[in-house]
């Protein structure tokens, strides 16, 4: 986690949420260039599991 | 090759282009619309750019390794030490099977026409072009010194380098790193351990010394020698010894011997200079380009290549970093696909892991900065601020990512805080920024 280039919204109206960030991801999204949502996540920190299946995600670059 | 990613679609290409090639025997029988040389993370990046932004032309995507384009950055640290080895592909979603897109790996350009539009390969195709794209990077200096050639003294850029670092480390224990740049010391933390005796040898007084602050280098020193690293200044190696034409010592002009069944020569690297002249393009340091990264009308440089204007010094320079490949990659995938761009203008980001230690740095430090420190050192987590003339020019921060985010915004904001404001944290910092801002956009 460098470079926070993979910020993504999760779209949470398909059901499936992806949680809260970790501590330095978290920092990093308060500064995103495109803004930060409630929702914002840095994809490289999801870890793809049976529980994010279906999940919805807005690339925002 | 424990993850080959080998394709075996563009082998077939090669082949029928050889083919039509000899039969025909007579050039350019495949024409596309951009041809781009290289497929580091410049080129793999303007591929996917181009799919992304749904450009209909033809691409062809020229790699001179055999494996499919993946990350380079995890060569010198995870990739290393994971027992399960696996490449990190570049380029995912289909973008190389993308019906207008061909990848053509193993082979290089040999010549080319620029006025023709025409290059030629080392596996003999003869291609035309709309737009050549260079993103032909730059390979490791290397020592010409006594001995260079045994075996056992290697460098690292490809996977293929890396497997061989993996071999060696399967032979012995004694590794010296030649050179105190940012590879050998992420190469001396990731394998620091395992009860090897690693010796980084660097010639100048001080680490890291044309990328990072005095202070850093020191930090950065004390941590690696916390995981056991031997760190020697000032020493320039003078030449390998053998023993059955394999490296087995290394021996410095201060008429120092180290016992060595590896050596990694990482001491920078340099771009190709014979292609631009084979093409009769400008070349310094890296083929020049002007602000609109073109070499010439119908060529673009991107990435490590490339000499391009920085337009807040009006002074060339060239970058190696993944975010000057990215950048330099969209701004050109931009230009291709027609809309009008301003120069290119990118915000330099730099980042390195070293142990737990996470290193990012936004911006280029200069000679003769001035700097201020924010943290303690001795706590690993601080950050060091560069100003000439009252002006921020850099960031560097030690395990704290949201302020090198901060800073990265703040220079590309032309926003320079105050002395007082960094000593006194990021919150003081960000109001700062923030009030700046508002104040902006009133005016």
């Amino acid at each position: 986690m460098a470079c926070a280039t993979c910020h993504v919204e999760v779209d949470e109206t398909s059901g499936v949420a992806a949680g809260q960030p970790f501590a330095m991801e978290n920092e990093m999204l308060d500064m995103v260039e495109s803004g930060r949502t409630p929702t914002s996540r840095l994809s490289c920190q999801l870890v793809a599991s049976q529980e994010l299946d279906g999940i919805r995600m807005k690339v925002t670059w | 090759m424990a993850d080959p990613l080998i394709t075996g679609v563009a082998d077939e290409t090669v082949e029928s282009i050889m083919k039509e090639d000899g039969e025909a025997n007579h050039k350019a029988v495949d024409e596309f619309d951009v041809v781009i040389v290289g497929a580091g993370h410049a080129g793999a990046t303007l591929a996917n750019a181009l799919v992304r932004k749904k450009f209909t032309g033809s691409v062809l995507l020229v790699s001179d390794e055999i494996f499919q384009p993946y990350h380079r950055p995890p060569l010198s640290k995870e990739y290393l030490n994971t027992d399960n080895i696996k490449s990190r592909p570049l380029l995912t979603g289909g973008v190389l099977s993308s019906p207008n897109v061909t990848f053509m790996p193993g082979c290089r350009i040999s010549a080319g026409d620029l006025q023709e539009g025409t290059v030629t390969l080392t596996n003999g195709a003869e291609l035309g072009f709309k737009k050549l794209v260079l993103a032909t990077g730059a390979s490791p200096r290397k020592l010409t010194i006594e001995g260079a050639d045994l075996e056992g003294i290697l460098s690292l850029k490809t996977l293929v380098d890396a497997e061989k670092i993996r071999d060696s480390l399967l032979q012995t224990k004694d590794l010296v790193l030649v050179g105190g740049g940012f590879i050998n010391l992420e190469l001396a933390c990731s394998l620091a351990g395992a009860g090897r005796n690693i010796t980084v040898l660097e010639q100048t007084p001080r680490l890291l010394q044309r990328a990072v602050s005095p202070v850093m280098s020191e930090f950065l020193k004390t941590q690696a020698e916390k995981l056991g690293v031997r760190i020697l200044l000032n020493e320039e190696v003078s030449r390998f010894e053998g023993d059955d034409n394999r490296i087995s010592h290394v021996l410095t002009a201060a008429g120092e011997r180290f016992k060595a069944g590896l050596a990694v020569v990482a001491i920078g690297s340099v771009p190709d200079p014979k292609l631009a002249q084979d093409l009769g393009l400008e070349s310094s340091n890296g083929i020049i380009v002007n602000g609109q990264l073109q070499a010439a009308t119908n060529v673009y440089a991107v990435g490590d290549c490339a000499f391009f204007p920085d337009p807040t010094t009006g002074h060339s320079l060239r970058l190696e970093s993944v975010q000057n490949s990215t950048d330099q990659a969209s701004y050109v995938a931009e230009e291709l696909v027609g809309s009008g761009q301003e120069v290119y203008h990118g915000v330099s980001w730099f980042w390195s892991v070293q142990g737990d230690n996470r290193l990012q740095i936004a911006g280029l430090a200069k000679p003769g900065s001035k700097l201020v420190v924010s943290g303690n050192p001795a706590d690993g987590n601080f950050a060091v601020y560069h100003y000439l003339d009252k002006l921020l020019c850099a960031v560097e921060t030690i395990n704290r990512p949201g302020e090198h985010m901060l800073a990265r915004k703040m220079l590309k904001d032309n926003f320079s805080p105050t002395e007082a404001q960094v000593t006194q944290g990021v919150d003081e910092i960000k109001a700062a920024l923030a009030s700046w801002e508002a104040n902006t956009t009133t005016l």
